[in-house]
């Protein structure tokens, strides 16, 4: 018994210790209301109340003229007429700012001679100790010629999750403003969020409809040029922390609803494993990985099912190893095997593959450039009589010619074979296409697996504020088979010019010329996006 | 004691950096305000000044509100106030900087240093480079992305620009009081950066009150195998 109650004493006294710190924890939802509730996507976010301002928590009402509420931080600032306090008592003052995280603020009186300031605590918020204000105590982000995102009368933070404002009006890209009869806004500092098992599209608005630190679930509207029609989609979140998430989301389509779903795991700080999955619309596929990185290799089991193929992969890395001051290295060996039941002429096969990488470090060459180069090599062999691979030669050359100017200019070679022995020509016949120009392109009859690519690039970038960002590239692309319309165009020329107008957000628009590549002048659309 | 105290913060103050207005010249002071009652006007830096027989409208949300106040030099109050001022001009001074002589505070509660947390940078807006170094094995014809907080990490938030074969830059102009986070993609979540274990990378942190360049190099990518 003597040998327990010191441990018992022990787990009480942190039960006690846990109970008096509970009510400085961080509250579980803030309730703000005020004439003018706005939410500004400041870094980081930034909820302000005017007239007649509002904020209940935990117990506790905070009363003031106006206040902000930094989301990031969640430090809460009020002035005129400030009024805290629960229902056993509270302070007054001209302004007050409180740590909802320590419970700790600091309040402004000018009731007095002169101005003073005090510290308290929630727990005690009577026992006011004069003291000079902490630093920046006062201080929250500038909105000084921002819009805000999001503004109504009420709205209900959950600490580092999320805002949800009621019967609100929210801002879009386009810069008009709707009205929403609620509208939650996620700021939950986990960037797994932003990751979506939803396939790419045009255009993509999310609109979450609930959550919490955790989780997040959100409809999003979404059009896809491609399909040329406006769908909505659904996704849920789960994340853990730093250490996993898992995405489940649906999506209609002209095939039927597509679901998918995306998951990674932490299992050590060194093993990790992922899912890939999507089913419905025509597809079917699962891809797991399971990885482990030890200080110099990387080993990775990969399963995936497509349709009836069934695959597995053990493959062996290295990490980029350096060689000296010669430049870096890396290999890979990967051993598969793919199953596909009533596949002719094997349902299934073995096969090897071995890669090589090879780069060089920086070099500075003439006329103030700086140099680099790679080769890459990959070959796989098959049970099956096939041997497929490719190798890659790639060099740069860089220079800045003033602060604001620099080109960039790049020659890759890249060669893609293909080969099945005496069965080539079972999977590469050499029926000669027919062009859109009505001619056959007599020369693909050589074609037998083996391809070439060559592109030269250049890049000329002139960015000389954060306003305004131009990127111009040249491109020629030199490849085997290529004729009209086939492959990539011959010559491209595009532009992407990023402006911000002060204040305001970011507008990107960028659009590449090809040159009548298969009757085309244009490639098929602007890509335009906005950024805060 | 209270006395002695206020004197000392008095003499620090005449200590503290010179106001560029000479002594018998009004002081022109910038700052945000936290509060306003019929004898005080206070800013964010926890210093007030005294309004003296000027007239504030005190039903208005000062809260946040960007000011710029005449001083008088004789009786230290706002003789007067401009609201959402534009462009700074050179004979202004920041309330951070504001000459103790002109601060109205209890002694028990002084300051004896100016209120300054970051040179007076803590408004306005700042230009941050952010610059990277990519692993070597990225394909050489990817495009490199900021994906920021601003956007909950939209991984095609900001292509980067490419400086040479490894080395990517942009720059972003960002409040002074700011803090950033963000990560480095190539375009998708699925080329995200990671660790060099490979485990999900904790967003990076910056203060443009504290940095306005910053080198950073990504160890690996979300899809290195």
């Amino acid at each position: 018994m003597r040998r327990i109650a010191p441990l018992v004493l022990a787990v009480v006294a942190t039960l006690v210790a846990g109970r008096a710190m509970a009510r400085a924890a961080l509250p579980a939802r803030v309730d703000v209301r005020a004439q003018s509730v706005q939410l500004y996507l400041t870094q980081p976010a930034l909820l302000t109340a005017a007239g007649g301002a509002t904020a209940a928590f935990g117990g506790y009402l905070l009363a003031a003229g106006a206040l902000r509420y930094d989301l990031g931080r969640n430090r809460v600032v009020a002035s005129g007429g400030v009024a805290l306090g629960d229902r056993t008592g509270g302070i007054r003052g001209a302004a007050c700012a409180l740590d909802l995280d320590s419970g700790k603020g600091t309040l402004l009186r000018l009731d007095g001679a002169l101005p003073a300031t005090y510290a308290f605590d929630l727990q005690h918020p009577q026992s006011l100790a004069a003291s000079p204000p902490e630093p920046g105590v006062f201080e929250t982000q500038e909105t000084g010629g921002l819009r805000p995102f999001v503004a109504g009368k009420h709205a209900v933070v959950a600490p580092n999750a999320n805002v949800r404002f009621s019967n609100a009006r929210v801002t879009t890209e386009t810069g008009l403003s709707l009205p929403s009869p609620s509208y939650l806004y996620t700021f939950a500092a986990n960037p797994a969020f932003a990751q979506s098992s939803l396939p790419g599209t045009t255009f993509d608005q999310p609109y979450a409809l609930a959550g919490n630190g955790d989780s997040l679930l959100a409809a999003h509207v979404r059009y896809d040029a491609t399909a040329g029609r406006p769908t909505l989609g659904l996704d849920g979140h789960l994340v853990d922390q730093s250490r996993g998430y898992l995405i489940a989301s649906a999506l209609p389509t002209t095939l039927g609803v597509r679901f998918d779903l995306a998951g990674y795991r932490q299992l050590t700080p060194t093993l990790a494993e992922s899912l890939n999955a999507a089913t419905g619309a025509g597809l079917g596929y699962a891809l797991y990985q399971l990885q482990k990185t030890n200080a110099a290799t990387t080993t990775t089991l990969l399963l995936s099912q497509q349709g009836g193929l069934q695959t597995a992969d053990l493959r062996l890395s290295t990490l980029n190893r350096a060689i000296g001051r010669a430049g870096y290295v890396k290999f890979a060996f990967d051993l598969g095997y793919d199953h596909e039941p009533g596949m002719q002429p094997y349902p299934q096969d073995a096969r090897a593959s071995l890669e090589g990488h090879y780069v060089t470090p920086n070099l500075t060459g003439p006329f103030g450039t700086t140099l680099s180069g790679s080769f890459d090599y990959a070959a796989t062999l098959f049970d099956f009589p096939r041997e497929r691979g490719s190798s890659r030669e790639y060099a740069s050359a860089s220079r800045r010619i003033t602060r604001t100017l620099g080109l960039f200019g790049s020659v890759q070679y890249l060669q893609t074979f293909d080969r099945y022995g005496q069965n080539e020509s079972t999977y590469y016949p050499t029926t000669p296409p027919l062009l859109p120009n009505g001619l056959f392109y007599y020369g693909y009859s050589a074609f037998a697996g083996a391809a070439t690519y060559r592109t030269y690039a250049l890049q000329a970038t002139y960015a000389p504020s954060p306003a305004l960002n131009l990127v111009v590239n040249l491109v020629r692309e030199k490849d085997w088979p290529q004729y009209d319309g086939y492959g990539l165009p011959q010559q491209s020329a595009g532009f992407d010019l990023r402006l911000r107008a002060p204040g305001g957000p970011t507008f990107e628009v960028g659009r590449t010329f090809i040159f009548g590549w298969g009757g085309k002048q244009w490639s098929p659309a602007y890509t335009f996006s906005v950024a805060p | 004691m209270r006395a002695i105290a206020f004197a000392l913060a008095l003499a620090l103050g005449a200590a503290a950096p010179a106001a560029p207005a000479a002594a018998d010249e009004p002081l022109v002071v910038r700052g945000t305000v936290l509060t306003v009652d019929a004898s005080y006007l206070v800013f964010t830096t926890g210093d007030a000044v005294r309004l003296g027989n000027f007239c504030v409208d005190r039903k208005r949300a000062w809260l946040g509100t960007d000011v710029l106040v005449v001083l008088d030099p004789a009786t230290h109050a706002v003789t007067k106030l401009a609201v959402d001022p534009g462009p700074r001009r050179p004979e202004e001074i920041d309330a951070s900087a504001l000459p103790r002589a002109y601060v109205a505070v209890d002694p028990a509660t002084a300051q004896t240093a100016p209120a300054s947390r970051s040179g007076g940078a803590i408004g306005g807006i700042v230009t941050v480079t952010i610059s990277v170094s990519v692993p070597v094995d990225t394909p050489p014809s990817d495009d490199v992305y900021l994906a920021t907080d601003r956007t909950n990490f939209s991984p095609a938030e900001l292509r980067m620009n490419r400086v040479d074969a490894h080395r990517w830059t942009v720059s972003l102009d960002l409040p002074a009081a700011a803090t950033l986070r963000y990560l480095f993609t190539r375009g998708s979540y699925a080329t995200v950066e990671r660790s060099q274990s490979g485990a999900i990378a904790v967003p990076r942190t910056l203060s443009p009150a504290t940095a306005r360049r910053v080198d950073d190099a990504v160890a690996r990518w979300a899809d290195s195998t």
